[in-house]
């Protein structure tokens, strides 16, 4: 029987190491990366790298490095190393909020709201969000009413406030707030949709239809991008989906109003 | 001379190329695995009075990026970060000091010093306007009634005797509907004695018969409210007469 020279055990050996070495690397580099941030955190756990760890796995810009979980256990470290870190609670709301527990998303946003006010505004529009959410839509209506005094030209903050608005039966401050919106932002959807909305509401059925037909349309065009944008606290795996929600529900719009207008020309 | 058949690949080399291939497996895996998809925002649709779906965005809740949402259309917009500021913090926290409801029932307060409190209000207390308010005091109701010869009425709730005029030996119906009350109870000095214990204490739509009366007799209601409520208690009486039967002699 011949017996292999150490060198070639050796080789062998190495060779095994570097395949596993570089399809990590290649193939699982968060898993690499979250290492690191185990390691790095440990020698040196403070506010600000704790705050930048969980920015970095709560962003719809990240695919690979979305991770709720984990940005909430980087955000919950920075609240007890630092409570006054600036938007610790803030996120924490925004997890909470995405993950249905609105109750304790109302906590930490009213927390947070109480620690630092109007220094931190968004704060805000994600405390109007959980309240539409929950369905206190007059709350919604105010918080979102104080948010849009720090940015009147936000248009998710004028979309979000006409929605809580029509909830509340104020259909005609929802017209205004979009048609508003609408001069910033002609092609935006989600401000077309409610638009449309407040116009039907308010009895204008052709003039609702022309600009669901516009919604829908534009609704067509939106790119994962885009979506992501709108909605950037969301897992960017979900793109699709919720293009494909805004797509049917604005289509869904555009086709029950065709219907009103058609039984009451019957009528 | 002999050839040996040489394997290709040794035992043990094999064995640490499948451990290999096993493990890079896992690793990629386990970066994929089991993550939650699909948030509450992502199918969200709230209905209009009429039916139309409104759907809500969410752009400005990331504080990360300033303005992505407003000027120069949604379609634009930097992608640069936006990340934090620099330099220490206090580590005493200071609040300005709130309550609120975060339901019906449940009181959160956030003291000076940031500590949050979550409160259940007391049992049949209601949370309104950042505070736990106390439940209304009783409240008599008036009800759809039948009288013992089967004709209906409606009785105002308060207590009533159907008839208060009775000979000697016959008895009466009692007639009686409170609402907010923890219990309720309607006596006499003869004997009579009805409970009950609930928000609402009624006779029911029948009345309640009472023992035959042999001369007058007062009847009294008395409820208690329920806790924290004003009044506490409420009090009322109604009195049966008993018409004297004559015998001749």
């Amino acid at each position: 029987m011949q017996i292999l020279p150490p060198t070639k055990r050796g080789a062998t050996a190495l060779f095994a190491a570097c395949l596993l070495l570089g399809g990590a690397v290649l193939f699982a580099p968060n898993w690499w990366r979250d290492r690191y941030e185990d390691v790095a955190f440990t020698l040196r756990p403070t506010a600000a790298r704790a705050l930048a760890y969980g920015a970095r796995h709560f962003s719809a810009r990240d695919t690979e490095g979305y991770d709720l979980a984990r940005a909430e256990y980087f955000y919950r470290a920075a609240a007890t190393i630092d409570p006054n870190a600036p938007y610790v609670f803030h996120q924490l709301a925004r997890i909470e909020f995405l993950r249905g527990n609105f109750d304790t998303a109302l906590t930490d946003i009213d927390l947070q709201i109480a620690m630092h006010g109007d220094s931190e505004p968004n704060a805000y529009y994600v405390r109007g969000l959980i309240e539409g959410y929950m369905g206190r839509y007059d709350d919604a209506v105010r918080d979102y009413g104080h948010f849009l005094s720090f940015d009147a030209s936000d248009w998710a903050a004028m979309n979000d406030y006409a929605w809580v608005l029509l909830k509340a039966k104020r259909a005609t401050e929802a017209l205004v707030v979009t048609t508003r919106g609408l001069v910033q932002f002609p092609d935006n959807p989600w401000l077309l949709n409610s638009n449309a909305i407040a116009l039907y509401e308010l009895g204008h059925y052709e003039a609702a239809h022309d600009v669901a037909a516009r919604a829908a349309a534009a609704a067509a065009e939106v790119t994962a991008a885009q979506w992501l944008r709108a909605y950037p606290g969301n897992d960017p795996r979900d793109a699709a989906a919720g293009i494909t929600a805004l797509q049917s529900g604005s289509a869904e719009n555009m086709h029950m109003i065709e219907a009103t207008i058609a039984s009451s020309t019957i009528q | 001379m002999t050839h040996e058949h040489r394997p290709i690949v040794k035992k043990h080399e094999a064995l640490i190329l499948l451990i290999s291939i096993l493990v890079l497996g896992f690793l990629s895996y386990g970066a994929h695995a089991a993550r939650p998809l699909g948030s509450v925002e992502v199918k969200f649709a709230d209905r209009s009075t009429h039916g139309l779906a409104i759907i809500p965005a969410s752009c400005p809740s990331d504080p990360h990026y300033p303005g992505e949402c407003s000027g120069g259309g949604y379609a634009q917009g930097s992608y640069g970060g936006g990340g934090y500021a620099q330099g220490s913090y206090t580590s005493n926290p200071s609040c300005t000091p709130s309550a609120s409801c975060l339901n019906g029932s449940t009181l959160q307060t956030i003291s000076a010093s940031c500590v949050v409190q979550t409160t259940a209000c007391p049992t049949d207390w209601s949370c309104a306007a950042g505070a736990c308010i106390p439940p209304a005091g009783p409240s008599v109701v008036s009800f759809a009634a039948r009288l013992p010869t089967g004709q209906s009425f409606t009785s105002s709730g308060h207590l009533e005797a159907h008839p208060t005029l009775v000979r000697a030996g016959n008895s009466t119906n009692l007639y009686w509907n409170v609402t907010n009350v923890a219990s309720c109870t309607v006596s006499s000095p003869n004997g009579d004695n009805f409970t009950c214990s609930g928000k609402t204490c009624s006779s029911g739509a029948n009345g309640q018969v009472t023992k035959p009366l042999p001369q007058q007799t007062t009847y009294t209601l008395a409820c208690t409210a329920l806790s924290g409520a004003t009044p506490s208690s409420l009090g009322e009486t109604v009195k049966v007469t008993v018409v004297p039967t004559y015998q001749e002699q």
